[in-house]
This record gives C-alpha cells, sequence and structure tokens, in this order.
C-alpha cells in the first residue's frame, strides 16, 4: 500500500541560516533556527495568501536556537494556552506565551536562577488530561541529567482553613513551574533527544547511542536500549538524534546513525522489546551490512495522529514514510531546492559556496486534519518539513477530495 | 617537608624575647590558636622581603637582580631566614599599570612548604631564570631562544611552557618586553613562498622556512593569482608544498595548532603590505578548536576568511568513492567549549562594531559551530577528499575562479 503526499506551499529563505527545529500547534507552525529567531507560520492561510507574509517573528537570542516544543491545551476555564519553549546554543530555555488575540508571543520566566544556570539540549512538555494530574516540563541537560518540573498554569487556590474547600471558583491565571525531579546519568554523557509518552513514560537519548526509558511518576529507569547499529572507531558512532513515543504510547522510534547512515529502530514500551529497525530494500553487495533507513543521518522522527505511520527525515534530502505494523516503506519525498515556488527565494549555496542542490532535511512532522487549511486540509493529514536551504514546506496526502 | 624541622628557624627570629621562646611549646601555641589554619600560620617562620619592581634602564635592571640576589644569598646562608619575593605578577597586569590602577602583588616563599614538586620549585625556577637574564643583559650576546634557557635546565624547569609562564611573569614584574633580555620565544610557525618574498634581510622563495623573527620591511613579486594560505595542520602544510606547480603563486603560513606571536605578526604584516584584491583564506579541522584558531588570526588580520574544511565540505566530498566516512564524535569537553565559543563570539559582536566582512565572518564562524554542535561531530582536514589533499584544493580553488 502506497500513502502519497502532494506539496501544498512553501517558503524558502524562512530564515537566514540553518533551521534546526520545527514543532506544529493549532494556529502556527513554529519553526527555530541558528540565526536566533523564532517564526510563527499561520496555518490558516486563503488559497491566495503566501507563507512569508503570514508570519510571525520574534528575536530571541543572537546564540541561534536548536530545539523548540510546544504546549497547547484547553484548560478547565475554557481557554486555549499555547506556549512554546525554545533552546539556544548556549544552553539556555526561553519561553513564550502566544496572544492568540493579539497574534504575538509574551516571553515568561518560568526557570528559577538556580536551574537556568543549567547547559540544557532538548526538551519536551507532558500534556495531563486528566486535570488532577498537573502538566509536566522536561528538559535534558549536557551533562546528561534529565530533568522534570510540574507545569501549573493557575494559581494554587487558598484554602479555607476549616473545610479545606476552596475560598473561591475563580481561576487566577499564573503559569509556573514546580520542580519535581531529576533523573541522572551514570556517566557524564550528551543527551540528545528525549520525548514523553502518554503512558506516562520518559525516554532520554544520548550521544554514545543509548536510550533510557523511566518512569514519569517515580523518575526510574525501566530500561536501557543500547548498541544498535554500525560500530565505527568510536562507540559513539551511533549517536540517537531524535526519539519519538507513539500517539498511544506502545511504539518508540529511536532515529540513530550507522557510522555515515541514518537508521530508525522501533521498540514497544510495556516489555522493552525491540521489534526491528525501518529499513529500504538495498541492491547490489556493497550495502548489505547495514539495514539503513537514509543514506544519511536522520535527524528528525514524527507519529501520524493515529500511529500507524511514522515519517524520517535524513541528510540525504529525502522523507520516508514508514507503515509501522508491516514496517515498510509506504512512500518517499525527494526534496530539491529547486522546488520552492518562488524563484528568488531559492537558495542554491551556502554561504560558503557549497551546494544545497538536495538539501538536507533537519525535521519533519505530521499535522493532523483539520490544522491547516486549503483543499483537502479538512479531511487530510499532512507534513511539514524544514531543509537546510532555509526552507520550511508543507505537503498534504493525496486524493480523498 | 616537615614543619618541624624549621622550628629552631623561629627562634632566631630579631627582637623576639628569647626567654618566651625557650619555654614555647608545641602546645602553648596550639593553645593559643585555636583554628588548624591559625596554627599552620603560626608555625610557619617569619621571612625577609625581596621586593621586585618596575625598571627603566637595563642597568637599573641588572643593578636590581645583583642586589637582590645578594640579599637572598645572605638571608638563606648566613641568616638562615626564609625568604618572601614579592612582586607585580599577574599576567595581564602590564594593560592594567597603564591604566593606573595596579596590579596584583604576588607574594612567593621560599622554603615553600607545599606537597606538589611545581609549588616548591617556583622560587627556585625564578631565581635561576633571573640569574640567566642577568648573564644575557651583561654579556649582550646574540638572542636566545626561550627553548635553549629550558634545555639548559630540564630537571629545574621540566617543561618548556613552564619557562614561557615564568617569562610572563618576569615580563610583568619589571613591565618589559621579552626582547628587553635578548630572548625571544621559539619559533613554531612555517613559512612557504611561491612567489620571492623578501622580509627583512631574509629571502624566501620555494622552500619551507621557519617564521621569521626579523619582520622588517615586506617586499614581494605581486601577480594576480597572489594568495595567502593559512593552515592550522603542520600535516597538511607539508603535504600542500609538494604541489609544486599548484601553489607557484601562493604564500603559505602555518602556526602548528593555535600560532604564537610571531605567525600572528607575520600575517598581520602580510596583512599591511599585500594589495587589497590578494585573498587570505584559513583552513583549519572541522571542530570547534580548529575555529577559535580563526578567531585568533583574525584579530591581527582581519581580510582572513574561513574556507574550510567545513563539516558539510567533508561528508559531500567523501560519498562519491568513499561512503563510509565515520567522523568522530564530539566529545563532552569539545561540546562545552563550542558552546563557550559561541557565547564568546556573540559577545564579541555585541561589543565591537567592526566592518561588515568582520561581521559576516564572525556570523558564518558562528553557524559553523552550531553545526558541529548540533550534528555532534567533527572531523579532520586529513581526511577531506579521502585524504587526498592537492584534490581538495584543486576543487576549492577551481571552483572559486
Amino acid at each position: 500500500m502506497s500513502k502519497l503526499f502532494i506539496p501544498t506551499t512553501n517558503c524558502g529563505k524562512a530564515h537566514e541560516t540553518d533551521i534546526y527545529g520545527l514543532v506544529i500547534t493549532n494556529p502556527y507552525t513554529v519553526s527555530c533556527s541558528g540565526d536566533g529567531y523564532l517564526k510563527l507560520w499561520n496555518n490558516k492561510l486563503t488559497e491566495d495568501q503566501l507563507a512569508k507574509d503570514h508570519v510571525i517573528k520574534e528575536f530571541v537570542t543572537p546564540m541561534g536556537l536548536h530545539h523548540v516544543s510546544a504546549f497547547e491545551s484547553v484548560e478547565s476555564n475554557g481557554e486555549t494556552v499555547i506556549i512554546l519553549s525554545a533552546i539556544s546554543f548556549d544552553g539556555k530555555i526561553y519561553f513564550y506565551q502566544i496572544d492568540l488575540k493579539e497574534g504575538k508571543l509574551v516571553k515568561l520566566s518560568l526557570l528559577n536562577a538556580d536551574d537556568s544556570k543549567h547547559s540544557y539540549w532538548a526538551c519536551q512538555w507532558y500534556i495531563s488530561t486528566n486535570p488532577k494530574n498537573p502538566h509536566k516540563f522536561i528538559a535534558t541537560t549536557v551533562q546528561g541529567t534529565t530533568k522534570v518540573w510540574n507545569f501549573i498554569i493557575f494559581q494554587e487556590p487558598e484554602l479555607d482553613t476549616e473545610t479545606g474547600e476552596p475560598l473561591s471558583n475563580s481561576l487566577v491565571y499564573e503559569p509556573h513551574f514546580n520542580f519535581q525531579g531529576k533523573i541522572n546519568s551514570q556517566t557524564p554523557r550528551f543527551a540528545t533527544a528525549v520525548d514523553v509518552s502518554s503512558t506516562q513514560l520518559i525516554a532520554t537519548g544520548f550521544s554514545d547511542g543509548s536510550v533510557v526509558v523511566s518512569q514519569l511518576s517515580t523518575l526510574r529507569p525501566v530500561y536501557n536500549f543500547e548498541g544498535f547499529g554500525l560500530k565505527g572507531v568510536e562507540e559513539s558512532s551511533s549517536t540517537i538524534r531524535d526519539i519519538k513515543f507513539s500517539p498511544a504510547g506502545s511504539l518508540l522510534a529511536v532515529a540513530h546513525d550507522s557510522g555515515s547512515y541514518g537508521c530508525v529502530s522501533l521498540y514497544e514500551t510495556e516489555f522493552g522489546e525491540r521489534i526491528g529497525n525501518f529499513t529500504v530494500p538495498t541492491h547490489g553487495n556493497q550495502t548489505t551490512i547495514a539495514s539503513y533507513a537514509h543514506n544519511g543521518w536522520v535527524f528528525s522522527v514524527s507519529f501520524n495522529s493515529t500511529g500507524e505511520y511514522l515519517a524520517s527525515a535524513g541528510y540525504d534530502g529525502k522523507i520516508r514514510i514508514w507503515d509501522t505494523k508491516s514496517r515498510e516503506r509506504v512512500s518517499t519525498l525527494n526534496v530539491n531546492t529547486t522546488d520552492i515556488e518562488i524563484e528568488e527565494d531559492i537558495v542554491l549555496e551556502d554561504e560558503h559556496g557549497d551546494s544545497l542542490e538536495v538539501p538536507p532535511v533537519l525535521a519533519v512532522s505530521f499535522f493532523d486534519k483539520c490544522v491547516r487549511s486549503g483543499m483537502g486540509g479538512s479531511t487530510n493529514e499532512g507534513i511539514c518539513c524544514v531543509c537546510s536551504d532555509r526552507s520550511i514546506r508543507w505537503y498534504r496526502e493525496a486524493g480523498g477530495i | 617537608m616537615n614543619v618541624n624541622s624549621y622550628q629552631p628557624l623561629s627562634q632566631k627570629i630579631p627582637g623576639t624575647n628569647q626567654a618566651k621562646h625557650l619555654t614555647m611549646s608545641l602546645r602553648t601555641l596550639m593553645g593559643e590558636c585555636y583554628s588548624r589554619m591559625k596554627l599552620k600560620e603560626r608555625m610557619i617562620p617569619e621571612s625577609r622581603v625581596v621586593e621586585f619592581s618596575e625598571v627603566e634602564s637595563e642597568e637599573e635592571c641588572q643593578r636590581q637582580i645583583t642586589n637582590n640576589m645578594r640579599f637572598i644569598r645572605l638571608a638563606l646562608k648566613e641568616h638562615a631566614i626564609p625568604i618572601t619575593v614579592v612582586f607585580n605578577g599577574s599576567i595581564t597586569k602590564r594593560k592594567r599599570c597603564e591604566e593606573g590602577s595596579g596590579g596584583k602583588l604576588l607574594r612567593w616563599r621560599y622554603p615553600e612548604f607545599a606537597n606538589t614538586k611545581k609549588k616548591c620549585s617556583k622560587v627556585p625556577q625564578l631565581l635561576q631564570l633571573l640569574h640567566i637574564l642577568n648573564e644575557r643583559i651583561k654579556t649582550k650576546k646574540n638572542t636566545t631562544t626561550v627553548r635553549d634557557i629550558y634545555y639548559g635546565n630540564i630537571e629545574l624547569f621540566e617543561s618548556q611552557q613552564m619557562v614561557e609562564m615564568l617569562f610572563q611573569r618576569i615580563e610583568a614584574m619589571f613591565n618589559v618586553e621579552k626582547l628587553f633580555f635578548n630572548v625571544v620565544s621559539t619559533q613554531k610557525g612555517l613559512i612557504y613562498s611561491g612567489p620571492r618574498l623578501q622580509i627583512g634581510s631574509q629571502l624566501f622563495h620555494a622552500e619551507c622556512q621557519l617564521v621569521p623573527y626579523d619582520q622588517g620591511e615586506m617586499i614581494v613579486q605581486q601577480n594576480q593569482q597572489l594568495k595567502v594560505i593559512v593552515l592550522e595542520k603542520d600535516a597538511i602544510f607539508q603535504q600542500l608544498i609538494q604541489c609544486q606547480e599548484m601553489i607557484k603563486d601562493w604564500i603559505i603560513v602555518t602556526g602548528k595548532g593555535y600560532p604564537d606571536h610571531l605567525s600572528r605578526e607575520l600575517l598581520h604584516k602580510l596583512d599591511l603590505s599585500l594589495q587589497g584584491n590578494v585573498q587570505f583564506h584559513i583552513f583549519t579541522d572541522s571542530d570547534p578548536y580548529g575555529i577559535d584558531i580563526v578567531t585568533k588570526y583574525m584579530v591581527k588580520c582581519p581580510r582572513l576568511i574561513h574556507k574550510g574544511v567545513l563539516l558539510n565540505q567533508l561528508i559531500t566530498r567523501n560519498t562519491e568513492s568513499n561512503s563510509m566516512l565515520v567522523l568522530l564524535p564530539l566529545s563532552l569537553r569539545d561540546a562545552t567549549f563550542a558552546m563557550g565559543l559561541i557565547r564568546r563570539l556573540c559577545k564579541e559582536e555585541e561589543e565591537e562594531e567592526g566592518s561588515v566582512r568582520k561581521h559576516t565572518m564572525r556570523q558564518n564562524l558562528k553557524y559553523e559551530v552550531q553545526r558541529q554542535l548540533f550534528f555532534q561531530r567533527k572531523g579532520e582536514m586529513n581526511v577531506v577528499n579521502n585524504g587526498n589533499v592537492q584534490q581538495y584544493f584543486k576543487w576549492m580553488y577551481s571552483r572559486i575562479h
């Protein structure tokens, strides 16, 4: 079975340099780049509107940003709260709230002074569906520690000293963090990726190729996956690039290196069993040793909303869509810099004059039906990707219109 | 060393009550001093202060060294009293002195009670060096190098770096330059010039030579193809100068890693004396240290452009024949260094209003370090084009023209 995607729109010269991070919220597609900008691309465009004319820009830091993740939830008072967290190349986390009415970003400071001293690398939000449990924010440090905070949106209500009931029912908006705890790494090593599942598991990936899965409630490690891929001269030629839980939390996809190739491994999370690798069928006798997904590092993976499909993005300028049940490739998208609609926004060479004709894809994300406007937007899901030709591209699934 | 062995010394302190001393025991001392630090302080015998200070002329310097030496000899030999050498010794002192705020006074004691040899031998090393320098000034012989001094007493100095460091102290002590003592740093850099190049009295033509001390007037046969190539590594330099035909119009310089003062000065001179259309290109390893080296050269030579080797050059220039290239993983130390480097580049950018060229140069360096961090990889220049340096440079310059 194949699943085809067709390009809907795109934008060249979206940022000044490489775009490292991508996250999709309902109203905006958010990208962050080494130029230090956070950009919010409007998802609801009419046919004649261009993406680059409807973007909110926020200059965060000259250091440059590499990870962005979003908190999006409808709270008990019926309001939608969207908070973005972005991490800079000097290890700081920046928080912004999207003011949906005004269409602008409001800076928040959620970390206390002590927590701000550490250097962070990756972060993720856990959105609780049960109002009794708090939301969480998870961030990994450069030294390999995974830290967890409770994220509380409203002021804690004052309780009546006699009855123990809250004095008033009105909720006062005051987002803040409560430090829950941390998961230490046995040895100092770079924690490159983190994700949290709906079943309350945290997975942390490290640059030396291991993945530790821990419980969110107790912060105790439950599984330790390591030693996949082809071993190179150094143990860590299998750096973890990205990890993602499936929406239901039963699967864990791990993108990692195998030398100069990129692999995607799949695990199930209940018993910690390895299911297998996603591999492209190869011909000839040169590539039989490795079973790889991309002919280049895989920087990003993303499940669709049902968990049936997984998208992976590679340095080889390809996006591959995989069926998670049969573990077969159902589609490949080849990115070429000349795809960009507006000719003057095509970037053929980087600042050193090296060719970007087949630009590495640095991040990919599925988005659900009804997120993007336009033809088929309400019936078909789609994918968005950012490439090192400084472009951002949106696709939707073909058919069904 | 046992502290007690110096007990008799304290009894000879002039002006103290002899009778009291005769009855003094460790117990009474312990009674007087309630903390360990106090007791230690109390038990360390009083010492004579020998002060070194700024000098105006050679005679003054000579006089000061000779007098102080005699004084020290007297104190140690005849009176058996320990000495404390006091001098303005902070390495950055000279600048501060110009501002008039004065530097930090250093106090070095002899004999010193410490548990490492390095700490104990500070004063002997300093005195030995001062003694040698005194001789140098007296005889007014030809210049000597730091290396020669180090090899004069390896056992005492232990490393050439140690001598360099002591020199910095002494320079601050007398507020003079090293050349004042007719001593120069050991040459480290190498230069090769295709066209005839005369620096001062020395001629450079088609052979590899050390960067000269005497950097007088520079005369060079200028032509349209003239280029200045700066290399981080000696190994690349040696390979490149074998390619006579390609480099007949190039001046090639290497500082062998972090450049010394002479190599930087040479670049500065070249920058001043060559026409504006002559290109200055630098090639380093693709790691944070390589980028740091570029910034070191840039200070004195703003028209220097970083051309390689870039991570994506290493990747793309290798795929054709050898797709199994495994780049080295970035260690935790490299990563923290890279983060610091990005921070520094941004800070410099803020503080300094340089030219547009310098700005883009710094920007590009920052982007390259970001890429190294994000990819978690580094690579040596030796592996580019499967180790064929000539091919790499050919490709580089055929592309530019």
